[in-house]
């Protein structure tokens, strides 16, 4: 068998790129006529020699004898013919193959047709500046005109007729060919059919342009004619293997490995849109096209071919299989691996199950997301893969399972999944989300889509986390050593595969060694039958690093691996691209396969993946010629792609790619300079793949600042990498708001991160002065949309950050005061202004409440000043929303509590302090005043004695109304007093509550609210519009309501939790009781789910849902009685009696 | 294809076949002035189906229809069937939906399927889900269900070929009437039929000292590839050339010997991990073997030996190459 054919059939099938290009011989190949060229020649020939052998033409002959007077009547009457093309039968053959792409310089559009499917859309290229976001995708496959298209009337689109257009496109036919190349990568093959050199308009000069900047073995070129293979340059490029040439048509060479089983044309599973089922209970449901569409690009859907039944495996392929387990399911769930029983059940995969079941059981849908957390290495993506299984296997709920990846996915996409699966039947979803991420990103996306009503639980994991106050069943920890039952129920398990094996680890079973897990992998011999001569020795030196510490690790080791494994391959003699010249970098010597090694391993420890543009551009194009050898002979790496066909680059393990860093690299310094060399070479906004390469550098940004896994261990360099961005910016001109984020927050924490020496004040000023300055370009850059108002609100919260390390500055240095307020001033504008837009966001809170604390405890200044500014950020904290907040914002929003009550404690009012503050006219005395009479703590029972309490405060505050009416933070403390007075319940004190309000009360509210909320943004939150539109409702004016409701959805639409859908109040009379409706169904909705009712009395149509009044098959007009309406942030909603009354 | 049931139960089926018979002839009528296609449908040797019961008489329609379309009509529907877009006939995508049930059809009623697999999976619920809303149920077990999806079945049929010959007069009065019959023309010059390889593969039985085997086994067995094998060829090849290489391919693959040693052997004594690589060395062993037969412990040897010569230092995919021709050079000399 041909070891070569075999070789490119294993290609075709992996995720590598398989590009086919098409000449313009291709019509002819099946039939020896090309039918579209011979009917445009017997046309349009200018002789009556030339259109009697109209069949013999080519493509370059049919510029120099046919003349196209009227070229819109002609490419109108081509257009025509070539719609009438029918594929030929061995492209129907090829097409059935999922291409990367296809580049043709044919002009006619039969390729679209061809390649168009059930499970691949097509986009046509015709000309340079199509912008393409995802070149490589399978499933939109982009099929690429270099000479345009003969339907086309564009110029710029349009294909030749007459030999100047000819000359005037070629420039572009050059750069949509040099896409072809950057496409195709190092990686990637090309497959050339249908291409004579003498009958194309793509030379082979033209094809040696492409070969020469292409490896070895890249291009294969099918059907070779005699005239191409005698052509002189064809011959060269065949020497020297940059074409190879076959002789057999490219639909044969198919042929061949589909009859010996070596490919199938069976669509990929994960390409195929319909004939997807998840199992409820008995009955198999059938995921609707769209959303698997949709959802398949974010997450693996658990349906129910993941979980085929294992075929009967022979025991040397269920040994590699396991092999295969451990060495993806670092990165990946493996999920074949599950019901095969080849995942170790660690301990706390038990209370993760319970937390997950206990949430589906109590709905608990608003809580926070649960969170695996621990150190790389420990299992936690093992175990999430097994707790989707398990949960799936139950066939109760549906199942979602993210990888880490450069994207997070999309809310919206994913609420329509929960949507439709709690629509089918299935009581909740279980979102895994393997992230390793913050709890930033799991709490926005819990708050987002239990903010839509969706049943979802989430499940994340985290690098581990110091957090003392979380909900115990929120954060889960992934222990790195194995507990005697572990290593036992481990023992068996490994014994299964061979029985000595258990036995044989048993030793490193019982050293405790938090490497183990990841170091399995390389200490099993590639065989079953070696198992028995004793465990791998000769990757002894891998066996070594994964098992001691980094600091133990002797660095030639990794070196001799490396180094033997690429002598392995014939890498490093005379024939290698990467030379073994030397280098220096950050102050060590490196040869070019250790700066390629450094690349992709400082990522690698954050488990990040390089895109592959960035890696080759970082090398160099001459060094990266041949480097993916390297990739495909070692199995330290690994190469990924995504759905939409980028190509990235990362390691196998995150612990691995830590420990070969800190042995190979020296330490902190020199993993700088390597993540600093990636990150010049960032690409600018014209490429294609800028968003994977900014997305990348902000990962890594992240990953290596002082919110990483590391924490500081890069502190020192962090203004240097902010030097290196500044220089991306300035000399590069790739001023991208997320890098500038980036590069100021690094100068903050440079600042925050170094004491203060001797006289740097001035230097450590300035660092925080370009910060900000950064920080005020970026916002200029971004136009204010709702699309950027999440990323101007972070610039906002990083700038006020700055101010407020600058405060902190200037405090030590015991700047005059003036200038102290007039920054702190500057911060808490800032951040309010961020608060305005995300107002939700905890962020900006803190920046206020740590800057207050830093003024009030180091500066000097009065205390008037002084009260007014305690005052200011006690009332700010009160508009938080406690219970929207995520476990960590929870926890320091708790500190920050405390730390104020701690300084107002130590602050015993002075007499004439109050005076004082009203003199400089401040309402801060008032607030202070009623806080004194109510005496408020948080959580304490209404109880007649505290009402009272409260009643007084309320009294002194509606008594010093003309005094406080224009200060927010008076009027809002009013406005809690007054609710818990009449409402005898705190504001949003839980679900369905009774408002026992008189009109009167309720024109009161709304005066109240009107007042608060225009005297400034801050008050003008989503919760404050709601009690709005409740009021605006109970008082009869219904429509006014309706728009304030409108306004509420869109405002609300990113910004809240569970609230969002919660009924927080209902409908009542003013003694407190419900008032009860009737009405008739109004509408209903395809899908039976939702439908409006016409409510009598109020004559209004309202919100409802089915299911909550058990309807099975709701109809119009169908009589609804004796129901409830209750109010959430989408609108008053029909609510069953039974409901309100629990 | 909306096969309107309530019309087509006043129907009789044999006055519909009348009409599918009366609309095959009309087509073939069409075509009949180019000389280079002749007739869309074939003379069938099948004869009418007779349709009672119900039953009995949808498993014959099936197979009757599945005779006319795609072995009579094998070229001709397919040619068509690509015009139904670029005319508009079939924006519901019916017509196409239908020809590809007959298929579905034939393979659900004739075969046991396994409902294991996904492909036959696919087929048993694209049936069901025809059945269900022409007779009320997706198992049609008494006369009236198979009655109604029998007048079904033949309405569709004729809507098809309804269709099929409302484009070959699109096709008739297009201004590229002439490139379109030069396709088809020329689709049916690439087509040979079994009878097309009966002809050869006698003769070459003889020329390879093989005459005891049956021709028509071998044919019947080998058909399907043979025909996809021509089909990826390009224009110039010889028929007579190309598929005496092909059954001659097949006839050695007929007669090859069972190799004394299995890829369990490979694994287990030569340490090579299962996979592509055990595949690979089993071909190795089939070219030692087919040159110079021996024991399974020799055999192994000698792969052990061809292992051990490709050297640490290679790769296997380039040791295999040069290590096999190597190793060939050897056994030839010995």
């Amino acid at each position: 068998m041909n070891t070569d054919n075999q070789n490119l059939y294993a290609h075709l099938m992996s995720n590598r790129p398989s590009y086919l290009f098409l000449g313009q011989d291709y019509l002819r190949l099946e039939t020896g006529i090309d039918a579209l060229l011979a009917n445009i020649v017997k046309k349009y020939g200018t002789s009556e020699a030339t259109r009697s052998s109209a069949s013999e033409f080519s493509y370059p002959a049919l510029l120099e004898n046919c003349s196209f007077e009227d070229q819109e009547y002609a490419r109108n009457w081509i257009s025509n013919i070539a719609l009438r093309l029918v594929s030929p039968t061995w492209l129907d053959v090829v097409s059935n193959l999922p291409w990367s792409g296809v580049y043709s310089s044919s002009i006619d559009t039969l390729l679209v047709r061809a390649f168009r499917n059930s499970w691949r859309s097509v986009q046509p290229v015709f000309s340079k500046k199509f912008s393409q976001p995802d070149p490589r995708s399978r499933t939109n496959l982009h099929v690429t005109y270099l000479f345009g298209c003969i339907e086309r009337e564009n110029e710029e689109e349009r294909s030749p007729l007459n030999e100047f257009d000819y000359i005037r496109r070629l420039p572009d036919s050059t750069i949509l060919l040099s896409r072809l190349k950057e496409q195709t990568t190092p990686f990637g093959k090309i497959f050339i059919e249908g291409y004579r050199s003498e009958r194309d308009w793509l030379t082979a000069r033209d094809l040696a342009t492409l070969a020469l900047s292409m490896d070895a073995d890249q291009i294969h070129l099918f059907s070779a004619s005699e005239e191409t293979k005698s052509d002189p340059m064809i011959i060269r490029l065949s020497k020297s293997s940059r074409i190879v040439l076959h002789d057999e048509s490219l639909a044969t060479f198919l042929n061949q490995g589909l009859t010996s089983g070596q490919i199938n044309f069976e669509p990929r599973k994960e390409f195929r849109r319909d004939g997807h089922y998840i199992t409820l209970g008995v009955t198999a449901v059938e995921i609707p096209e769209n959303i698997w569409a949709i959802t398949n690009k974010l997450a693996t859907i658990l349906d129910d071919s993941l979980f085929t039944s294992p075929k009967n495996l022979s025991d040397e392929w269920r040994y590699r299989a396991f092999k295969n387990f451990l060495f993806e399911s670092g990165t990946r769930p493996v999920w074949e691996a599950y019901p095969l029983g080849f995942a170790l059940e660690r301990d706390f995969e038990k209370d993760l199950h319970n937390y997950v079941h206990n949430r589906f059981k109590r709905k608990s849908f608003g809580s926070d997301p649960i969170i695996l957390h621990g150190q790389t290495g420990t299992g936690k993506s093992v175990a999430l893969g097994a707790l989707a299984y398990k949960i799936r296997l139950e066939k109760q709920y549906a199942v979602l399972f993210i990888e880490r990846s450069p994207y997070g996915p999309i809310a919206t996409d994913l609420d329509q999944f929960c949507k439709w699966a709690e629509d089918n039947g299935f009581s909740a979803t279980l979102l895994v989300w393997d992230a390793m991420g913050q709890i930033e990103q799991y709490s926005t996306l819990q708050k987002y889509l239990s903010g839509r009503g969706r049943n979802v639980v989430i499940v994340g994991s985290s690098y581990k986390l110091d957090l003392t106050d979380a909900d115990s069943e929120s954060l889960i920890f992934a222990p790195p050593t194995l507990s005697e039952g572990e290593s036992t129920r481990f023992k068996v398990l490994l014994s299964k595969f061979e029985p000595s094996l258990g036995e044989q680890l048993d030793n490193l079973l019982k050293k405790k060694d938090n490497t183990f897990l990841v170091a399995l992998y390389r200490l099993l011999p590639d065989t079953r039958g070696q198992v028995k001569y004793g465990l791998q020795r000769e990757t002894g030196a891998a066996e070594i690093a994964l098992k001691e510490q980094a600091s133990q690790i002797s660095p030639e080791w990794t070196g001799g691996a490396l180094l033997t494994a690429f002598q392995k391959i014939g890498f490093l003699n005379q024939n290698a691209f990467l030379s073994d010249r030397k280098k220096e970098i950050g102050g060590e010597i490196f040869s070019d396969t250790e700066e390629l090694v450094g690349l992709i391993m400082v990522p690698g420890r954050f488990g990040l993946k390089v895109p592959i543009e960035l890696v080759v551009r970082t090398l160099g194009s001459a060094k990266a010629a041949n480097f993916h050898k390297i990739f495909e002979s070692i199995d330290i790496f690994r190469w990924h792609s995504d759905d939409q066909g980028n190509l990235f680059i990362g390691t196998r393990h995150p612990l691995e790619a830590k420990l070969i860093a800190q042995a190979r690299l020296g330490g902190p310094k020199q993993e700088v300079e390597f993540a600093k060399k990636l990150l010049i070479e960032i690409s600018d906004s014209e490429d294609r793949f800028e968003n994977t390469q900014i997305q990348f550098a902000a990962d890594l940004l992240r990953n290596m600042g002082p919110n990483g896994p590391e924490r500081k261990l890069y502190a020192n360099s962090y203004e240097d990498i902010a030097d290196c961005l500044l220089k991306l910016r300035l000399e590069r001109g790739i001023a991208n708001p997320r890098l500038m984020l980036q590069e100021a927050s690094l100068l903050r924490e440079a600042v925050v991160a170094i004491p203060v020496v001797g006289d740097e004040i001035n230097r450590r000023l300035e660092l925080l002065e370009r910060a900000a300055d950064t920080l005020r370009t970026a916002l200029k850059e971004i136009s204010a949309n709702f699309k950027t108002r999440r990323l101007r609100a972070m610039l906002l919260v990083e700038l006020a950050s700055t101010l407020g390390t600058k405060v902190r500055e200037l405090i030590t240095n015991k700047t005059d005061s003036n200038s102290i307020m007039e920054t702190f001033f500057e911060a808490r504008r800032v951040a309010f202004e961020a608060r305005t837009l995300q107002p939700e966001d905890f962020f900006p809170i803190d920046v206020i409440s740590w800057s207050t604390k830093d003024l009030i405890q180091g500066a000097k200044i009065d205390e008037a000043s002084r009260l007014d500014i305690i005052v200011d950020l006690m009332s700010t904290l009160e508009t938080c929303d406690e219970q929207s907040m995520n476990m960590r914002d929870r926890e320091i929003f708790n500190k920050r509590r405390v730390e104020l009550g701690n300084i107002l404690k130590n602050d015993s009012l002075k007499e004439n302090a109050l005076e004082r503050l009203e003199a400089m006219g401040s309402c801060a005395g008032y607030y202070l005043n009623a806080l004194m009479l109510s005496q408020e703590r948080s959580n304490e029972p209404l109880t007649d004695e505290v009402l009272a309490r409260y009643t007084n405060a309320l009294n002194f505050l509606q008594g010093h109304i003309e005094k406080i009416e224009q200060d927010g933070r008076c009027l809002f403390l009013l406005l809690r007093y007054w609710w818990i007075v009449n409402a005898r319940k705190p504001l949003f004190g839980g679900e369905r509550q009774l408002l026992p309000f008189n009109r009167g009360q309720w024109q009161y509210l709304i005066a109240l609210l009107d007042k608060l909320m225009s005297l400034d943004a801050v008050y003008k939150t989503p919760s404050n519009s709601y009690l709005r539109a409740i009021a605006t409702w109970s008082i009869g004016y219904f429509d006014d309501a309706e728009e304030l409701w409108k306004d509420l959805q869109r405002v609300s639409e990113s910004v809240t939790g569970r609230r969002r859908v919660a009924k927080t109040y209902v409908s009542c009379n003013d003694n407190g009781s419900p008032i009860l409706y009737n009405g008739t169904i109004e509408w209903i909705a395809e899908d039976g789910n939702r439908g409006e009712i016409f409510v009598e009395g109020i004559r209004q149509k309202i919100n409802f849902f089915p299911k909550d009044f058990g309807v099975n098959e709701p109809r119009d007009g169908q009589a609804v009685s004796n129901f409830c309406i209750s109010f959430n942030y989408i609108g008053p909603i029909a609510d069953p009696l039974h409901h309100v009354k629990q | 294809m909306s096969s309107n049931s309530s019309i087509a139960n006043s129907e009789m089926p044999e006055n519909l076949m009348y009409q599918l018979i009366a609309l095959r002839d009309e087509l073939n009528r069409l075509v009949l002035s180019v000389d280079s296609i002749g007739k869309i449908f074939d003379d069938m040797t099948l004869t009418l189906p007779k349709f009672d019961p119900s039953e009995l008489g949808f498993i014959r329609t099936v197979s009757w229809l599945y005779g006319l379309y795609y072995e009579a009509g094998k070229i001709g529907v397919n040619f068509l069937i690509r015009y139904l877009e670029v005319y508009d006939l079939d924006a519901d995508g019916q017509k196409k939906d239908h020809f590809k049930l007959v298929q579905r059809m034939r393979t659900f009623i004739v075969h046991n399927l396994d409902l294991s697999a996904r492909h036959d999976q696919q087929i048993a619920a694209s049936c069901q889900q025809w059945f269900k809303p022409r007779c009320g149920s997706s198992d049609p077990n008494i006369e009236e269900h198979w009655r109604s999806l029998l007048l079904a079945l033949l309405a569709d049929s004729i809507q098809f070929l309804k269709t099929l010959r409302d484009c070959v007069k699109k096709i008739e009065v297009d201004e590229s009437m002439e490139i379109v019959f030069q396709q088809w023309a020329l689709k049916l010059k690439r087509y040979h039929p079994p009878h097309a390889f009966d002809s050869l593969i006698p003769s070459i039985l003889d020329d390879i000292g093989r005459a005891q085997m049956d021709p028509m086994r071998l044919r019947s067995k080998y058909y399907a590839d043979w025909h996809r094998a021509l089909e990826c060829l390009n224009d110039d090849y010889i028929f007579e050339d190309e598929a005496r290489k092909l059954i001659e391919f097949s006839i050695l693959s007929e007669t090859n010997q069972t190799l004394p040693i299995s890829g369990k052997d490979i694994i287990e004594n030569l340490n090579v991990p299962a996979g592509p690589k055990v595949g690979e060395l089993l071909e190795t062993a089939k070219q030692i073997y087919a040159v110079s037969r021996c024991e399974k412990l020799v055999l192994l040897r000698k792969l052990k030996e061809f292992l051990e010569g490709a050297g640490p230092e290679l790769s296997y995919s380039n040791s295999l190459k040069s290590i096999s021709v190597k190793y060939g050079n050897i056994i030839v000399a010995s």
